[in-house]
């Protein structure tokens, strides 16, 4: 199902949540955002941000101090239960009971989930548990991939994720990764926080950024790799004045690495760059794309300057 | 849920049975050697008062006493009360404490029903253990010679120690509503439970502190006494303790709807 076809399944308007106290602590701040259907939208944010604090309102189990939540069209409060019924729910920071076995695990949840987990047997083929060994002997993977089996097991419309991944090695991750693809391309929608940049570059359509509470981006992955920009390594056989490279438009920092050769960033289209090597006499050149990761802990960096190029935060709040 | 929330609890239960289990065949065992002690004294004694002992009736078996000063006394509040209070107090806390909750309230289960059935799971608990002192008492007049019984007075007496068991459920699950660490939630009803105990210990030990006695609610639902004075006086007390775990176990379910689940 392509993204977006049917409206918004998740919709954040100024969201509010103070928790109280002789010092109340303003944990998330005016946030809006939607999720449209079949999307997979990345939540991020350092520790602290306030993103397992919005994913608890979404749930209803924490309650908001301000602000609306809908999802499915319904308020989360109010019509719970509806939404609950179509909803699968992986929590980022869980003790699972050690006395039972994961499949006393599953059916507990299965039960409580009022649907029969169809999807349980397409999960086990690909995240591979001891059906019947008790929990306590299971490593953090494999805990980890447990959880993941019982918010998909009975083929949510929606699933909320809070750090999927975190304790699962590269060959989970990336049978998770698929998996969730796979899923979104069926219509699923997602709603992950995340902490693994290359899983969110991967997977994610879109990304909201939050940053003490407050969100200072919602972008696109592909508009996020724009902005990044692109890396021009270039080492020149005659000389060349910095000068020269620093004024070619779109170019955003020179980096004289030794002897002629020099790391280019860029924004924007490369065409301008290439006319400019091309009056001199390049020994090597490579274009690569600039690590997205540096985009996130830009957003992420408390005084909010994006530097290379980025906008403020007020110009990249949702439509 | 509620066979979840028994299966959790059921360490804590199944100590309480089988504690109850071998006084109740220790009274059995020891009933030959209980005949030669003057239980009329010991009844008077200011231990016994301490107890809810009370005057002899004029025929109660020598077997239903010792059950009733053994078992039915305010120990049975003090121990088993306590083992249920724990429970019920770390019900729904430790579940706020591991972070299962927020699985299980994601699933198409409200606040309200996760509540209840936490609150009816400690309801079962305390059926279990006063089922298993009626089956206690029950094998032991079958097994042991001259372990008798007068049943109308011994079930009026489980009725009295019921209505102190819903009681310490109702203020147990009140307290594991309002907080959100299972161990903690749990002693401070067992604590609870030990306050009550006090209060009808002090309330009995002399004139000055009677008001205490009030407090707990021994007073209310006096389970020994029934049994060695075959009596049953005033059973509209019974309502007293009924009425404050229902109230505290609406309480409970109020503040558990209204409040952020933080743990």
């Amino acid at each position: 199902m392509a993204v977006g076809t049917d409206g918004a399944v998740v919709d954040v308007a100024h969201l509010v949540k103070t928790y109280p106290g002789k010092e109340p602590v303003r944990a998330v701040r005016d946030i809006s955002l939607r999720v449209e259907r079949g999307e997979i939208f990345g939540f991020l944010g350092p520790n602290g941000a306030g993103k397992t604090t919005t994913i608890r309102c979404l749930l209803d189990v924490l309650r908001p101090s301000a602000g609306k939540i809908s999802i499915f069209g319904l308020d989360a409060r109010r019509d719970a239960l509806a939404i609950h019924s179509r909803l699968g729910y992986l929590p980022g920071d869980v003790r699972l009971p050690g006395d039972l076995s994961a499949k006393q695990f599953l059916n507990r949840y299965s039960r409580l989930a009022g649907s029969e987990p169809v999807l349980l047997g397409r999960l086990l083929e690909r995240f591979e548990i001891p059906l019947h060994r008790k929990l306590r002997a299971f490593s953090k993977g494999m805990r980890q991939m447990l959880l993941i089996i019982q918010a998909f097991m009975c083929d949510p419309e929606l699933v909320i994720l809070d750090e999927p991944t975190g304790g699962l090695d590269p060959l989970g991750q990336r049978s998770f990764d698929e998996f969730l693809l796979e899923e979104a391309r069926r219509g699923l929608t997602v709603f992950m926080s995340s902490h693994i940049l290359g899983e969110v570059e991967r997977t994610c359509h879109r990304v909201a950024v939050i940053r003490e509470g407050e969100l200072v981006a919602v972008e696109t992955i592909d508009r996020l790799r724009e902005r990044a920009g692109q890396l021009v390594i270039v080492e020149f056989a005659d000389g060349v004045d910095e000068a020269e490279l620093r004024n070619v438009p779109g170019v955003q920092a020179v980096e004289h690495i030794e002897d002629g050769s020099y790391h280019v960033k860029l924004a924007g289209s490369i065409d301008p760059v290439i006319k400019a090597l091309a009056r001199h006499t390049i020994r090597r050149l490579a274009v690569e794309e600039a690590p997205l990761e540096e985009v996130f802990l830009k957003f992420y960096a408390r005084d909010g300057k994006g530097a290379g190029g980025l906008p403020s935060a007020a110009e990249i709040r949702p439509e | 849920m509620l066979t979840a929330t028994l299966y959790e609890s059921r360490s804590l239960l199944a100590a309480a049975c089988g504690y109850i289990l071998i006084i109740g065949f220790l009274v059995g065992l020891l009933l030959p050697a209980f005949k030669t002690l003057n239980i009329q004294a010991y009844l008077t004694g200011s231990f016994a008062a301490l107890i809810g002992g009370s005057a002899l009736g004029r025929d109660t078996p020598l077997f239903a006493v010792y059950m009733a000063l053994e078992l039915y006394g305010s120990f049975f509040l003090l121990l088993f009360g306590g083992v249920l209070g724990y429970a019920a107090g770390a019900s729904i806390a430790r579940n706020i404490e591991d972070g299962t909750i927020d699985i299980i309230l994601a699933r198409p289960v409200s606040r309200a029903r996760f509540y209840l059935e936490k609150w009816v799971a400690m309801l079962l608990g305390g059926t279990f253990i006063i089922a298993t002192s009626l089956l206690t008492a029950f094998v032991c007049t079958q097994v042991f010679p001259n372990a008798t019984l007068h049943w109308r007075w011994f079930l009026l007496a489980n009725l009295d120690v019921a209505a102190m068991l819903f009681l310490v459920v109702g203020m147990g699950s009140f307290v594991s509503a309002a907080m959100s660490r299972g161990r903690a939630a749990g002693g401070v009803a067992t604590l609870v439970v030990v306050f009550w105990y006090l209060c009808q210990t002090f309330g009995t030990a002399g004139d000055r502190l009677s008001f205490l006695k009030y407090l707990g609610p021994y007073y209310y639902a006096p389970s020994s006494q029934v049994i060695t004075s075959e009596q049953w006086t005033e059973p509209w007390r019974l309502l007293v303790p009924v009425a404050a775990g229902l109230i505290l176990g609406i309480a409970g379910l109020a503040y558990f709807q209204r409040r952020d689940i933080t743990s």
